[in-house]
């Protein structure tokens, strides 16, 4: 077992479901739709580190190559850029791009499941094989889908986690939740950045991308929700907001 | 006796919190900067090795 192939990933994945389970926690007693988007998000960041681990470890799949570029390449990005759409726009607008996300989504699934798969291109050019990635994906029309999707969850949530931190320095106030969305904001750049330098042919870069990145998004949410001075609790936390 | 109203202080977070945050924000705009350039060049195929 490579580390930087499978288990790197798999502990990705297992931070990311203990990160949604924290955020449903909080929608649990919220009940705000920005936290159940979170949490879908960062379920479906989950499952992406998951079959990258399956397949380091135990090679290809067709199912989890699907569900990887399904959840892991496609959905991750925007759905948890939608849940800060939910924080910061009008319900209406947020709506709107729900809907609009949703349908997109719906046509993704179809587009990824009915595509037809060729392992063999995994590698071909630079591509050594130990990483995954869309080049197994023979049907054309598949893997534009991708930056579309990528684009809207980096813009919203990069952009918005900015624009929180921002708002509250400008305020001087809330000091706990500018530091927290300036580490959001930096995590969520990360696997971008990761899946940039792949594209690029540096190995690892993706998994180490995305590896930091749920790292420090989970430590900038953490952040974000204590206030400074005091315990870490989710549970017994009162305090307004998010 | 006069009573002069003193303005009041603007609010601060503390001293290391007011120097490193402008740069974080900064650090955070150039990189946002960085990946659009970046991602534009692979994706246009300008990275002699980019896929």
């Amino acid at each position: 077992m490579n580390f930087f192939n499978s288990a790197l990933p798999f502990l990705s994945s297992i931070i990311s479901f203990v990160f949604a389970a924290f955020v449903f926690q909080r929608y649990a007693r919220r009940r705000r739709s920005h936290l159940l988007l979170w949490g879908l998000g960062l379920v479906f960041y989950g499952i992406g580190g998951f079959c990258e681990g399956y397949y380091g470890a135990f090679g290809w799949n067709p199912l989890i190559f699907r569900l990887w570029y399904l959840f892991g390449a496609i959905l991750v990005a925007a759905w948890l850029g939608q849940g800060t759409v939910y924080l910061l726009a009008k319900p209406r607008l947020a709506n709107f791009l729900m809907a609009i996300l949703g349908l997109a989504s719906i046509y993704a699934v179809w587009r990824v499941f009915s595509a037809q798969l060729d392992p063999s291109l995994l590698t071909s050019s630079l591509h050594t094989g130990s990483e995954l990635s869309g080049h197994a994906i023979v049907t054309p029309g598949v893997r534009v889908l991708t930056p579309f999707f990528n684009l809207y969850g980096t813009v919203t949530l990069v952009g918005g986690a900015l624009y929180s931190a921002f708002l509250f320095w400008r305020k001087r106030v809330l000091l706990h939740r500018t530091i927290g969305n300036v580490l959001i904001a930096t995590g969520a750049m990360l696997p971008a950045f990761g899946g940039t330098f792949s594209r690029m042919g540096v190995p690892g870069a993706l998994y180490l991308g995305e590896f930091f990145g749920v790292i420090l998004m989970f430590i900038g949410f953490v952040r974000a929700t204590t206030p400074m001075g005091e315990k870490m609790e989710f549970v017994a936390s009162t305090s307004p907001g998010d | 006796m006069s009573h002069h109203k003193k303005a009041p202080e603007p609010r601060k977070y503390p001293p290391v919190y007011e120097k490193i945050l402008p740069f974080l924000f900064g650090a955070i705009a150039v990189a946002i900067l960085l990946l659009m350039v970046v991602s534009l060049a692979v994706i246009m195929g300008w990275f002699p090795n980019s896929r």
